[in-house]
């Protein structure tokens, strides 16, 4: 986890710790870091802190935002970064200190992403129920981790309201020898791909449109269609 | 159930223009259908003890498994294949194996590496992976990435911060989340797809999808896909002539007939509707 050293417009310095996700800079007192300077816009820009990494972004702010006197919009923190936003500066320290092999793969540990990180993890298992809704994180625990469940309803025909649990890594849906569609389920949502080569032009389709040769991920609601019957893919809340 | 002349797969591990070591091991058992891919980290020779070890533990681990296993069965609570179960409890001794290794030798202490591995059974496949190691598969010439890599790039798009465009332009490519052997316990994520008769499934280390841009992959393997030999080494090639900056490693396998036990598994299926 960086920190920020402020140095504002009338010399004053102030160390700024990086350990939430999301740190705002602006005019505003609402802001993490307030700037009281008229050449700073209510909500300049905003560090987010993921893992042991800054990203700094300008939130439109009407004078910018520079880093080593340059503007940017968005920019990754390196260590050393002097960050200018109206007459105030503002200097990125990482704690790993000078950078270093930029090449090599580095592993991020996940007792090291603090209480902030935690908390995220927790929230994304609790699961929102939008396929669009964050995957369960990294480092979430494997015991820890149970997986998504969804169904597919019948939405017409003499079996309406019948529901088909999804609760394999694999299900396959439909009549042999006409047409079959394959459920699977990803870390990030389940995926629908058509099985069984190219037969006619009997590929299922998902809110009226064909599928691709590629999986296609639903969302919760969509609609799947499959030999004449009408399916609603449904997330578990 | 040996794939022979169901399933053509090509290997190769290269140590790039840059590197003075391979950290990279790939490994595969043609008879039971299994591919197994690792990229390893750590500093002396410790990335290529680590991404050794957990090839080598997962091959054993799997052939020793494999004819006591109860074959089609599904597990009713992870509503995961028996297979793609025992992949992943060799790739958790692979792990532990390594982190293991890495307490007790100083020289080891940190080491660790990614993996993906790959089952084909009844005309299915299970994955199991751990960092940013990748599966693709090539279908009508089409290329899909299978895994998502567990990597910062995906936590912050996962997390809303950034687009993909974004996080791919301004986020380091190299900080993966998770690794084998480094922490006393591993998430594992599995996935199960089919396969059919054409597909061509593609495991590759960080060296090559760095490197190469999905789509020149996509169109290399759908060129050389008659010749696996030829296409393995045209995806080293063009990892190393775009900088070779890493170790590029890739294992191919084609699917050139069904190898479903007994009748095509979706053949079998009672009708849900």
């Amino acid at each position: 986890m960086g920190k920020l050293i402020v140095t504002d417009s009338s010399g004053k310095t102030s160390e700024f710790e990086l350990t939430k996700e999301r740190v705002t800079i602006g005019r505003h007192a609402d802001n993490d870091i307030a700037l009281a300077d008229k050449a700073v816009s209510g909500h300049h820009a905003v560090v987010i802190t993921v893992l042991q990494e800054s990203f700094l972004e300008d939130l439109d702010s009407t004078n910018g935002t520079q880093v080593n006197g340059k503007a940017v919009t968005k920019h990754p923190l390196s260590h050393g970064d002097v960050i200018t936003i109206g007459r105030n500066t503002l200097r990125y320290e990482s704690n790993a200190g000078a950078e270093d092999d930029f090449e090599r793969t580095m592993i991020l540990k996940p007792g090291q992403f603090g209480a902030a990180f935690d908390a995220q993890v927790g929230k994304a298992v609790g699961g929102a129920p939008s396929s669009d809704a964050p995957r369960p994180p990294a480092a979430a625990a494997p015991a820890a981790a149970k997986p998504m469940l969804a169904k597919l309803r019948v939405a017409s025909g003499p079996n309406a309201g019948k529901e088909l649990e999804l609760s394999k890594a694999l299900t396959t849906i439909g009549k042999p020898g006409v047409q079959v569609a394959a459920v699977t389920r990803r870390a990030d949502g389940y995926y629908i791909v058509h099985v069984g080569g190219d037969t006619g032009s009997q590929r299922p389709l998902v809110n009226g449109q064909p599928i691709d040769t590629q999986a296609r991920k639903l969302s919760h609601n969509d609609t799947v269609e499959l030999v004449g019957t009408k399916m609603t893919f449904l997330m578990h809340p | 159930m040996a794939l022979k002349g169901k399933v053509a797969t090509a290997l190769r591990s290269d140590t790039g223009r840059v590197r003075g070591n391979n950290e990279d091991a790939v490994g595969e058992d043609p008879d039971i259908g299994l591919l197994v891919l690792a990229d390893g980290m750590g500093g002396h020779n410790a990335g290529e003890i680590a991404s050794g070890i957990s090839v080598t533990t997962v091959l054993d681990v799997v052939r020793r498994r494999w004819a006591q296993l109860r074959h089609g069965e599904v597990d009713a609570d992870s509503g995961h294949s028996v297979e793609a179960l025992t992949l992943r409890a060799a790739i958790e001794q692979a792990h532990r194996a390594i982190h293991t290794l890495a307490q007790s030798q100083p020289q080891c202490a940190g080491m660790g590496t990614t993996i993906v591995a790959c089952l084909l059974h009844d005309d299915r496949m299970s994955i199991a992976y751990v960092g940013d190691s990748r599966l693709y598969r090539l279908r009508n010439g089409k290329l899909e990435q299978i895994t998502r890599d567990h990597s910062l790039v995906e936590e912050l798009i996962a997390r809303g911060h950034y687009s993909r465009a974004d996080a791919e332009r301004l986020v380091r490519k190299n900080i993966v989340t998770r690794a084998l052997g480094v922490e006393p316990e591993v998430a594992i994520d599995l996935i199960e797809d089919t396969v059919e008769v054409g597909d061509l499934i593609l495991l590759c280390s960080d060296g090559l999808s760095d490197m190469v841009s999905d789509e020149l992959i996509g169109l290399t393997l759908a060129k050389h896909a008659a010749t696996l030999d030829y296409a393995a080494d045209a995806l080293v090639t063009l990892a190393n002539t775009r900088g070779g900056k890493d170790n590029v490693s890739v294992a191919l396998a084609r699917v050139d007939r069904s190898f479903a036990r007994g009748r095509r598994w979706y053949e079998r299926l009672i009708d849900w509707f």
